[in-house]
């Protein structure tokens, strides 16, 4: 994993990885993302928080 | 900005229920999971590690949900082989969606993206949504609403003052609507899209968006003025003109193969076909595996048989140039539109 993780680096610099992408998602208050993101090993709950994931990102920007 | 496009766009889809949802660049959107689409058929397109990753999880989710007819494909928008064969299991009308994605396009991928959609969309029937073009007017609508007006009019200054600053001249790319030049960018964007065949309609996102959670602790005034900012910004739901006149143009001859071979310090490369998102991995591949083995100062790329080179294929020839240094990569033979692309960006200096 870690080669081809290399090799879609080098090709493309604007490659999606999980950790990226999803919280955008999180952002798009969609509720699937969060879970989404755990599968990932993305852990939204102490980036975003689950279920309050659109709420304290929200909260953050104002 | 993130959450106004992507309800937009979920929200739109519900005028096309009877359509596949082809999603191009699609990363690890959770989109496949959203009960509005539960009885459409829905298919990912993007680079091959990606789709390998979410296709998995997705498979996994929707099986423990009841959800069928989810798929994801390696495929990239400006190779045309790879999003047919994707839509392989495709019975009638598609529609086909891009979030974020042609900001990241030179015009030369563009005018690749556009006639392969062009094609797509004559064969299955349906539409292309986007609200791609409107980007610039949604990122000031979005600026204004978080930061104020008056901190907007200070971020349009900088802006002033860094182009004027910066030895960059950036390319306005043909799909782009900007919200100060407005007329101008609409013209050029029209231009462009009759100069590939397609035709549109745009509509406001206003009609689409009503609410936007991220802007959940603004007074009710700031809310209700980005919402009425965004009667300015449009998704376009975009067909082919079928007054457009086609010409014979073939797609099979596009396939990639490389050859390549090292003796004395330089290696010699053969490129043939198109090298995309999809076809870069294998030279890299290919050129890694012989520098393995073989001590490389010079390399000498015979490009006579390429069709097209996309962004990721001149970042593995990058790549190749900062390992062996400027001047020591050449390449030979490229026909018209490779050379335009190596003018372009910029590449035709440092070879």
């Amino acid at each position: 994993m870690e080669e081809k993780k290399d090799l879609r680096e080098q090709t493309n610099p604007i490659f999606n990885t999980a950790k990226s992408v999803l919280p955008h998602f999180c952002i798009a208050g969609d509720k699937d993302a969060p879970i989404l993101a755990k599968k990932f090993g993305v852990d939204a709950d102490s980036l975003l928080g689950s279920g309050e994931v659109s709420r304290k990102l929200r909260s953050a920007l104002t | 900005m993130v959450e106004t496009r992507y309800l937009s766009t979920n929200k739109i889809l519900g005028n096309y229920k009877n359509s596949t949802i082809v999603e191009i660049a699609c990363g690890y959107t959770p989109r496949a999971l959203n009960e509005t689409f539960k009885d459409m058929h829905y298919i990912g397109c993007d680079l091959p590690i990606v789709t390998d990753e979410i296709g998995t999880v997705i498979g996994e989710m929707c099986a423990e949900r009841g959800i069928k007819n989810r798929e994801f494909h390696a495929a990239d928008g400006t190779n045309y082989r790879s999003m047919r064969d994707a839509l392989n299991s495709v019975d009638g009308e598609i529609s086909i969606i891009c979030d974020g994605l042609l900001t990241y396009f030179n015009n030369s991928e563009l005018t690749e993206l556009c006639t392969n959609i062009r094609r797509l969309l004559k064969e299955f029937g349906g539409q292309w949504i986007t609200s791609d073009p409107d980007v610039n007017p949604l990122f000031m609508a979005a600026m204004k609403a978080v930061h104020g007006k008056a901190a907007f009019e200070d971020l349009v200054k900088t802006m002033d003052v860094f182009a004027e600053q910066s030895d960059t001249k950036l390319e306005v790319q043909n799909m782009t609507v900007l919200a100060y030049d407005y007329e101008n960018s609409m013209k050029t964007v029209t231009d462009f899209l009759r100069s590939v065949g397609l035709k549109w309609e745009i509509v406001p996102m206003s009609d689409y968006v009503t609410e936007i959670g991220c802007l959940a602790g603004y007074s009710d005034e700031a809310k209700a003025e980005y919402i009425k900012s965004l009667e300015s910004v449009h998704i376009w739901i975009i067909t082919p003109d079928e007054n457009f006149k086609e010409t014979e143009e073939t797609y099979e001859s596009d396939s990639f193969g490389v050859t390549a071979n090292a003796h004395g310090g330089t290696m010699e490369i053969k490129l043939r076909g198109r090298l995309d998102s999809i076809t870069a991995p294998e030279l890299l591949a290919v050129y890694e595996k012989t520098t393995a083995k073989e001590k490389v100062e010079k390399i000498a790329v015979d490009a006579s048989e390429l069709a097209y080179i996309s962004s990721a294929g001149l970042r593995v020839l990058l790549i190749m140039i900062k390992q062996v240094g400027n001047g020591n990569l050449t390449v030979t033979g490229q026909n018209e539109t490779v050379q335009t692309i190596f003018d372009q960006t910029g590449f035709t200096d440092m070879i």
